[in-house]
């Protein structure tokens, strides 16, 4: 049973770094007022670019640095076809994920020559896993909090980053003031465009950091698809987090969870497993609902309170 | 128009290439297209002739992509050997999976006149539609189900006994394992995928009656982290062999024995090899077996039986090849000498004889109920 407890726990938060920081980079563009639709392409050019570089310098550094530059070259491109080209979000976002679907194959191709896998064609290297001094002799705990890659450490710590990059810098101060009213924000002098641009860099680099973990950590290879939708769960992870790190990341491991409890579940059940495993996206939209539902709720009450205070306004005006 | 997209075709299937496969001389005068033939399949000109020249004709193989290492690697294998022996004229072509774009790549083929064209599954509908429009083209689709069924008098269906194959390697696995747990980690669920597990519980089974097999389903063919996900969760359960039927993402399977010092068993081709070949021993040396689908001899024994005259078309039924044909089977290499024993080999050896004999027989998941299915697989749920 302990065995049983340990192996769960150590699963769910395996399982969950890659959603941890597809969450993360979604919620930075969320709070610059764009919603990151590409952090699955992200993610793929990542893991890709992460495994060619640390094959190349053989070096684990190189290889986590090269796949947060992918990251960042896409969310580059996506920031100059947006902001600078104009064009239309979603579809931008759909077409680079579509792109980087064919592009990483193609890639793929031209390097090694096979479609699938880099496997047995380029000597890659993984993110070494950690085995946690004091906590590791903890019983029960321990096997499920060490001896995870420093990845899976660095996505918790990422939470606490952009969180401190939000909410107590100076750039995050303008990046939500852009979010929150873009023609108020360059109406005082910052550029829109700039910060945007800035928000989908760093976003790339932490999806980068996602991709790096599925095909430097996972496993230390790129295959075809290998983020096969992590980065759209992330991204409703966010959705129901709204714009809030902390929160995304319960989502992600929630949403992590659920793939868990479905994995077990299809060693005994495989009817339950498929309902499980629909959860996460049931959890989304109802998450969603109630989201909206408390928005609206508070802008009622906002607004009542306006038309209060100004009916007060003008009845003391009267007195007067 | 036409030309344009065989030139387009040309060019691209000339840029894939490598080397052999294409620039071949100029086809020999095709002989089946100078023979009228009829619709009665049982007069067609191959049976007549009595054994038909195969030299020079031109064959073109439809596959999904080149370099996975396993299926279509192999079937470009068989192609190249059937070059070889008959000196056929051969191309192929990289269709992908996307079944919408089949048709314009089947009216290539068609215009393009190959005398034998070899197809995916995907490609079925086309031919039941237009092959009677192409009578001195011959259509050969593999790997369909045992089910299918096509009426056109110049197509020809085949579908592997995989489940015979997977019977053995339930054998050698329940044989070979300490624990009396194996797994068991596929694709979809699908009957393709069922017919595996059904096969390989079935051998199990047979084998050692109490034993137990986990199963699951990656839900696609890529995800190795999922796949890798399941394993460890099998492996839990005290699973230690696990048989992976889940295309490319078994390397994730493989990986989590490899880390947890189990075994696993490959699946379609001889996986141990391949991967010991390209260097890659670590991740070899776990591969016990491998469940064999030996596409690249179906396609020998399939030009063989042109050759020789025989009339292949003539039935309408989807043909099953199996254990007797060699065109399934179980991989023996030198894990499978170290990790099974002699006497679990001997074992195998015996069922192999006993089905071709006809004295065992193995139930396919095609010709089973979704409930019956179930039952097999929840009886031995651990």
């Amino acid at each position: 049973m302990i065995n049983f407890i340990t192996n769960f726990g150590f699963s769910v938060l395996r399982l969950s770094t890659p959603i941890i920081y597809a969450a993360l980079a979604c919620t930075v563009t969320k709070k610059a007022g764009l919603l990151n639709m590409s952090v699955e392409g992200m993610m793929l050019c990542a893991a890709l670019l992460g495994v060619i570089s640390s094959a190349l310098t053989q070096s684990v550094l190189l290889g986590v640095l090269g796949a947060m530059l992918a990251g960042c070259l896409v969310g580059a491109l996506i920031s100059y076809v947006n902001l600078v080209g104009k064009s239309e979000l979603y579809l931008t976002c759909i077409a680079i994920n579509l792109m980087a679907t064919g592009g990483t194959t193609f890639a793929l191709y031209m390097i090694t020559g096979a479609k699938g896998t880099t496997f047995s064609y380029l000597a890659s290297l993984a993110v070494p896993t950690i085995q946690i001094p004091i906590i590791k002799d903890i019983p029960l705990l321990g096997p499920i909090l060490s001896g995870h890659s420093l990845l899976t450490y660095l996505a918790f710590l990422c939470t606490a980053l952009i969180w401190w990059l939000l909410f107590k810098t100076r750039l995050g101060l303008r990046l939500r003031s852009v979010g929150e009213n873009p023609h108020a924000a360059e109406s005082v002098g910052i550029s829109v465009t700039r910060i945007r641009t800035t928000a989908y860099l760093i976003a790339g680099a932490v999806a980068g950091l996602g991709g790096a973990f599925m095909s430097m950590s996972y496993v230390a290879w790129f295959s075809r698809d290998m983020v096969a939708g992590r980065g759209f769960i992330g991204l409703s992870a966010n959705n129901i987090a709204n714009g809030s790190p902390v929160v995304a990341t319960i989502f992600s491991m929630l949403f992590g969870m659920a793939d868990t409890v479905a994995n077990i579940l299809q060693l005994t059940d495989a009817g339950i497993a498929y309902f499980v495993k629909m959860l996460p996206y049931v959890i989304t939209i109802v998450g969603m609902v109630v989201m909206s539902v408390f928005q609206i709720r508070r802008r009622k009450h906002m607004k009542q309170k306006a038309v209060a205070a100004a009916i007060q306004e003008a009845a003391a005006e009267k007195q007067t | 128009m036409k030309m344009k997209k065989l030139l387009a075709l040309v060019l691209s299937t000339t840029l894939l290439l490598s080397s052999a496969a294409c620039g071949g001389p100029a086809p020999a005068p095709s002989e089946a297209a100078t023979d009228p033939v009829t619709s009665e399949p049982a007069t067609s000109a191959d049976a007549a002739a009595g054994g038909v020249e195969l030299e020079g004709k031109r064959v073109m193989l439809a596959l999904n992509a080149l370099g996975d290492l396993s299926f279509n690697d192999l079937l470009y294998q068989g192609l190249q050997a059937i070059e070889k022996t008959h000196k056929l004229d051969v191309e192929y072509a990289e269709v992908g999976t996307d079944i919408s774009t089949y048709e314009g790549y089947f009216f290539d083929f068609v215009d393009a006149g190959y005398d034998y064209v070899f197809l995916r599954s995907g490609f079925l509908d086309l031919c039941k539609n237009y092959a009677q429009d192409y009578p001195e083209m011959r259509f050969i689709v593999y790997d369909t189900t045992p089910l299918d069924v096509c009426e056109q008098p110049n197509v020809y269906l085949y579908a592997s006994s995989t489940y015979e194959a997977a019977y053995l390697v339930g054998i050698a696995a329940a044989k070979t394992s300490e624990t009396g747990v194996i797994g068991f980690v596929g694709g979809q669920e699908n009957p393709l995928i069922n017919d595996f597990l059904c096969g390989y519980i079935q051998g199990a089974l047979s084998a050692k009656e109490d034993i137990k097999v986990c199963s699951a389903f990656v839900g696609n063919y890529n995800d190795t982290a999922k796949a890798l996900e399941l394993a460890n969760m099998q492996i839990g359960k005290n699973a230690d062999i696990i048989f992976a039927a889940c295309g490319g993402a078994s390397l994730g399977v493989f990986q989590a024995c490899k880390d947890a010092g189990k075994l696993a068993i490959g699946c379609d081709s001889d996986q141990y090899s391949i991967y010991n070949a390209k260097g890659e021993t670590d991740l070899a040396s776990v591969i016990m077996t491998s469940c064999l689908k030996k596409i690249d001899v179906s396609l020998e024994s399939i030009m063989a039986h042109i050759a020789d005259g025989e009339d292949i078309f003539a039935d309408s039924q989807a043909a099953s090849l199996n254990l007797a044909d060699g065109v399934v089977g179980i991989a023996d290499n030198e894990n499978y000498q170290k990790f099974v024993s002699a006497e679990t080999q001997e074992l195998v050896k015996q069922a192999e004889e006993d089905i071709k004999a006809g004295k065992v027989e193995v139930r396919s998941a095609y010709f089973m109920s979704q409930d019956e299915i179930d039952q097999l697989v929840n009886s031995v749920t651990p």
